[in-house]
């Protein structure tokens, strides 16, 4: 597996500052980029050539901050697209939802607004709970960035760090979820799709 | 494609130059002390992208004589190559109308130019070009010159990528890199003023059109997005005054066929027109087909001329938007918006490109020199020259493969940082399937049949083994020029697997090392001996025509009035011509262009006499039609 992380020589930290990330990039491909080499030996070039390429992917990666979110967790064995099955503390909402979507579809007249009006709390139920989520995420990331960054073997790694990149996961499945549904809620109400996306 | 060829290693460093190659107009630059400049020539160094050809394929002239040749002998003439670059017959087959040189039609690959018996790619036509280009760098410069650095549009893809650099190839030239012409245009303006910011780059040109925006921070040039139209530019607008021309003309005389050399003619006179519509309200066009006994003569105005021009000028908002939307970018957080490229001496673009991005467009550079600037700055860097420069370029097209139902699956997105590369696993459906056919794809579109189709490969050799079973990794690399290579690796075996890439239209590596190898040994027979061939018959067209039209002058079928005839210097037009066939009747090919240079230049006051003498003759007969 490609460390990104350590194409760029940098710690494994959920926050990067974009501004240094960018002078981080510039001041390796300044090394690095076959323009360098052009004059030499053509295998300098050859050898250049993958270097530079790492380096650029590793900074596409690593500058989007959803993209490097998931290469840190893969790093450790963590997958947010694994873990997206409903989220046991959405499962009442989630039916709700699909049940006030599915009325949505079969309201007739005048009855669609009524529908509408209770749709729209559990949207700000959604909201909220995102919110909170947002919250509690940055907490995790904050005490990674803080104290575990530096551990790159995931075989080290002590129970409790292993909890926070797996509770970090699970939040971000649960977030991305959440959104899923703010949209299928969103057309409904605009009466663009009745059909849940998920 | 990929497919490198190791040249038999040049001697000698030489010089490494920067290559404009463009539609319309060439040039060629190079760094000397630290500072980029022109190789200077007739109109400042301009070469017109022209070049006529004999029926036995020995080119007669290059760039300026070639352009007025095109009026005279327009069917072995060929203008505006680089629109036929990676280009098919089919895709080009619906403006060959337009055009005073044959094309042969061709099923498929890459469309070829008839001249006499024997046709040509683009690609050796356009290496034709790059060698007068080397050849002028070589006699100004008196060093070798074996290394360049040619621009092309941003938005061409892999196919015209490579036939640019065959084209270098072929003309003895070793590509360093190929470079986008936006980005060199930003090198020259962000040298010169050491700027940081975000800098947008509108390049209109003869042919082409690319919008590029950029990062300049401290020496770094960084690529956000690219975006433009490769066959869109001023030429579409020449073209449109000429429909309109052509269509006045018949209405006059419905007989009236043009020849190639009436086409040629019509064409001239509209891209006059457009260029004296940048700074004047009106301009006017005045054509005698004398053979034909047909005159025409017409008054256009500015606005009449936009009118006709908006509906191509509004095809450049569309990429622009885009661009900036790929970027992330809005007109706010631009700091500067450069224009580049011939076609933005138009009044009516500088205020397109003031409604699309807000703000008054910065026209201070020169829009001919810019590109090849850039190019001449970065052969320096590449030459070790500077240090603190550096280009990061993005590719413009994504780059796919065919997968099931047709669908194009993109592997390599648009703007993503070159080089750059990706991997993507094969395997067989078969049992004991040996090859696996991969088709690659350039474009946006959902369906590989609304792409540009490159290349076609076949991974072979591949063990036999149960269906399924078989694990060929390819990768795909887009290199810093922004080629494709790939390379294949059977996982199971560790073999790497026989990549065989058929590009869809160019040349394949065996029809460039058969030109090679011919081009070689023609070399061997003596350049000297070839451009002093070249010279001598270039001269003696020149001296010929000159002194027919003396001997007309003096028997009076020529009616110049007594007092023009004295501010014409005739004597000076004599000495000029006898220097020229003293020049002649030597061996020194340099010597004979001096001398044929100083004869042209005498020789103009009175070609344009004659031109308002013949055509105040032939309106004698017809009466004029204005219209």
């Amino acid at each position: 597996m490609k460390d990104f992380f350590a194409t760029l020589g940098i710690k494994r930290t959920f926050a990067v500052e974009s501004a240094a990330l960018e002078r981080r990039f510039h001041l390796l491909q300044r090394d690095a980029h076959p323009d360098r080499f052009a004059a030499q030996h053509p295998d300098l070039g050859e050898s250049a050539l993958e270097r530079s390429s790492d380096i650029n992917e590793a900074y596409r990666i690593l500058r989007d901050p959803m993209q490097r979110t998931k290469h840190l967790l893969s790093l450790y064995g963590f997958s947010v697209e694994q873990a997206k099955k409903v989220p046991a503390a959405l499962l009442e909402t989630v039916m709700n939802v699909q049940e006030k979507i599915a009325e949505l579809e079969f309201a007739v007249n005048g009855k669609s607004e009524v529908v509408k009006d209770e749709m729209r709390p559990l949207a700000e139920e959604l909201r909220t709970k995102r919110t909170t989520l947002d919250l509690d995420l940055n907490q995790l990331r904050d005490e990674w960035d803080v104290k575990i960054c530096h551990v790159v073997d995931p075989d080290t790694l002590s129970d409790a760090e292993r909890s926070i990149l797996a509770r970090i996961t699970a939040f971000l499945a649960e977030r991305a979820y959440i959104t899923t549904l703010l949209a299928s809620i969103e057309a409904a109400l605009k009466g663009e799709s009745h059909i849940l996306k998920h | 494609m990929a497919l490198q060829i190791t040249l038999p290693g040049q001697e000698g460093s030489g010089r490494v130059v920067g290559i404009d190659l463009g539609t319309t107009n060439s040039l060629v630059a190079y760094v000397e002390k630290g500072e980029a400049k022109v190789i200077p020539g007739q109109d400042g160094g301009i070469v017109p992208s022209v070049v006529t050809l004999d029926d036995s394929g020995n080119i007669v002239s290059v760039g300026v004589h070639a352009k007025k040749n095109a009026l005279i002998d327009a069917a072995h003439t060929v203008y505006s190559v680089k629109r036929l670059m990676g280009k098919s017959y089919t895709d080009v087959q619906k403006e060959s109308g337009m055009l005073s040189y044959k094309l042969a039609p061709r099923e498929e690959g890459l469309v070829r130019v008839r001249i006499g018996n024997r046709e040509y790619t683009p690609i050796e036509l356009s290496s034709f070009i790059l060698k007068e280009l080397k050849d002028r760098a070589e006699s100004y410069i008196g060093e070798t010159v074996t290394k360049a650095v040619i621009t092309v549009p941003a938005y061409f893809n892999d196919a015209q990528r490579q036939a640019t650099k065959d084209a270098g190839r072929l003309a003895g030239l070793e590509v360093l890199r190929i470079i986008n012409e936006p980005t060199a245009a930003a090198l020259a303006y962000g040298l010169d003023r050491k700027k940081n910011g975000i800098v947008a780059v509108y390049d209109f040109g003869g042919g082409t059109f690319d919008i590029s925006i950029l990062k300049l921070s401290d020496g770094i040039f960084e690529v956000r997005s690219t975006n433009g139209d490769t066959y869109l530019g001023g030429d579409d607008i020449d073209r449109r005054l000429m429909e309109l021309f052509l269509t006045q003309i018949n209405r006059i005389e419905p007989k009236f066929e043009p020849t190639p050399e009436d086409l040629q003619r019509i064409r001239t006179d509209s891209e006059r027109v457009k260029v004296e519509l940048s700074t004047k309200n009106e301009a006017t066009v005045e054509m005698v087909f004398a053979a034909q006994n047909v005159s025409y003569k017409r008054r256009i105005t500015r606005q009449e001329l936009e009118m006709m021009a908006k509906p191509i000028l509004e095809r450049t908002r569309k990429p622009c938007l885009d661009a900036m939307a790929d970027a992330g970018l809005h007109p706010d957080d631009i700091d500067d918006v450069v224009l580049v490229g011939g076609a933005t001496r138009m009044p009516a673009v500088k205020a397109l490109v003031q409604e699309i991005f807000k703000r008054k467009p910065n026209d201070s550079l020169n829009p001919d020199e810019t590109v090849a600037l850039g190019a001449a700055i970065q052969a320096d860097v590449l030459a070790g020259g500077t240090k603190d420069i550096l280009l990061l370029d993005v590719t413009p097209l994504s780059l796919g493969i065919e997968t099931i139902g047709g669908m194009m699956s993109t592997i390599i997105p648009r703007n993503t940082t070159i080089p750059t590369k990706a991997r993507e696993t094969y395997t067989t459906f078969a049992d004991n399937q040996t090859g696996v056919e991969v088709n690659v794809y350039q474009g946006e579109r959902d369906f590989v049949k609304d792409n540009r189709h490159l290349a076609s490969f076949t991974l072979k050799g591949i063990p036999p083994m149960v269906a399924g079973l078989a694990k060929i990794s390819v990768t795909f690399l887009i290199d810093a020029d922004g080629i494709l290579h790939v390379t294949a690796l059977e996982e199971h075996t560790g073999l790497s697997a026989e990549v065989e890439v058929k590009p869809s239209y160019g040349l394949t590596d065996e029809e460039i090392e058969r030109m090679l190898r011919e081009s070689i040994q023609y070399a061997k027979e003596d350049i000297v001996g070839r451009r002093l061939v070249e010279a001598k018959t270039e001269a003696e067209r020149v001296t010929n025509a000159t002194e027919r039209v003396l001997g007309q002058i003096r028997r009076h079928e020529i009616d110049i009035p007594e007092d023009r005839l004295k501010t014409l210097n005739i004597n000076q037009l004599i000495d000029d011509l006898y220097a020229l066939k003293k020049a002649v009747a030597g061996d020194d090919p340099t010597e004979i262009k001096a001398k044929l240079d100083l004869l042209e230049k005498s020789t103009e006051p009175l070609a344009q006499e004659i031109m308002n003498a013949s055509v105040a003759q032939a309106l004698e007969g017809k009466k004029l039609e204005e219209v």
